[in-house]
């Protein structure tokens, strides 16, 4: 089946008589995007998941007052970075685990992980990710594996594009000093 | 190969040759038919955030739960009432037994956790005892009063 533009899952999710199904072409749509970017961040799959489906009904619940002025995909990206990182705060208190650490706690995660597969170089990248501040982090990755414009990135992170192209450029540098002391 | 991707690919081996020549893979896997179940899970956590919030209001009938707030503030109101009517000398009383109480347990217990007598931890605190404090009970009213016209707490009054 081909996929329907934004502003026709939008229509058909306000004016069928079954919003359900115009949510379920949403979710086959976008779910892929939403749950990589939320898995990149916090790196186990049950994690990601969980994050991924709440994602979702938190959608759900706000789609009916959707303003069309932003994206529907940077508005659901909107969603899934800030459910990240309040999963990812709410980690650091039940475990005490300072912000510094969490990589620590992330990247030995990632030893065991059953669904992670990757070859030493791919190894040492996701450390250095990891070792970079949350912020760098998420536009690192936006930019990196995403391929997203700045544009869109802005929209998402509320932030301009200046900055984030600043953000990028020390997220880079800090990868690559990672990666030649580690 | 698309300009975006043409440019960030760039942009990036500006930055870091190092980084930009290496493969860009996702070294992350999922389950098999994950992607294809997902959206079934998800239908199901919706279903079950949405009952849950209409869970304990649909379970009543709406008769019945305009009865009920109507009940409930009958009974706040009704217990205001009777607050504002009750003698003000009848509540200083309970607030005064309670306070007795209260202060004889306080005092007992960290009388003992200091090892001193009721006199001692009063001139140990530098409070203000009178001569003529002949027991403990009078010792208690004191403190009692004390607290009330200085408006500290009891642990205020003997800690601080």
């Amino acid at each position: 089946m081909t996929e329907l533009a934004d502003s026709e899952l939008l229509e058909m999710f306000r004016h069928s008589e079954n919003p359900d199904y115009a949510f379920n072409l949403l979710v086959r749509k976008y779910q892929e995007k939403v749950y990589w970017h939320v898995r990149r961040l916090v790196m186990d799959h049950d994690d990601a998941n969980d994050i991924t489906q709440d994602v979702f009904v938190k959608a759900w619940k706000g789609l009916e007052n959707f303003r069309a002025d932003s994206g529907l995909f940077t508005w659901l990206y909107r969603i899934a970075t800030n459910e990240t990182i309040t999963f990812l705060n709410k980690k650091k208190k039940r475990f005490f685990i300072p912000w510094h650490d969490i990589e620590k706690v992330l990247g030995d995660k990632l030893e065991s992980d059953r669904y992670f597969n990757a070859d030493e170089i791919q190894k040492k990248l996701q450390k250095a990710i990891l070792s970079l501040p949350e912020k760098q982090r998420i536009v690192f990755n936006l930019r990196y594996y995403d391929e997203m414009k700045y544009e869109e990135m802005s929209e998402i992170l509320d932030t301009s594009v200046g900055a984030l192209k600043a953000s990028y450029h020390h997220a880079v540098k800090k990868v690559e000093e990672h990666l030649k002391n580690n | 190969m698309s300009t975006e991707r043409e440019n960030i690919k760039k942009e990036l081996k500006e930055i870091s040759s190092e980084i930009g020549n290496l493969e860009t893979k996702n070294p992350f896997m999922v389950p098999d038919g994950y992607f294809e179940y997902l959206p079934h899970e998800i239908q199901k956590r919706k279903r079950v955030s949405e009952s849950s919030t209409e869970l304990w209001l649909g379970f009543f009938p709406r008769e019945m739960i305009r009865i009920a707030a109507v009940t409930l503030i009958l009974v706040v109101t009704a217990a205001t009432g009777l607050l504002l009517v009750n003698r003000p000398d009848q509540q200083m009383m309970v607030n005064h037994e309670d306070d007795e109480l209260y202060f004889e347990e306080y005092l007992a217990w960290y009388s003992d956790y200091q090892q001193l007598d009721f006199y001692e931890l009063i001139s140990e605190n530098n409070l203000q005892a009178d001569d003529d404090l002949a027991s403990e009970d009078v010792l208690i009213d004191y403190l009692i009063d004390y607290s009330h016209y200085y408006q500290q707490s009891i642990d205020e009054l003997i800690v601080d």
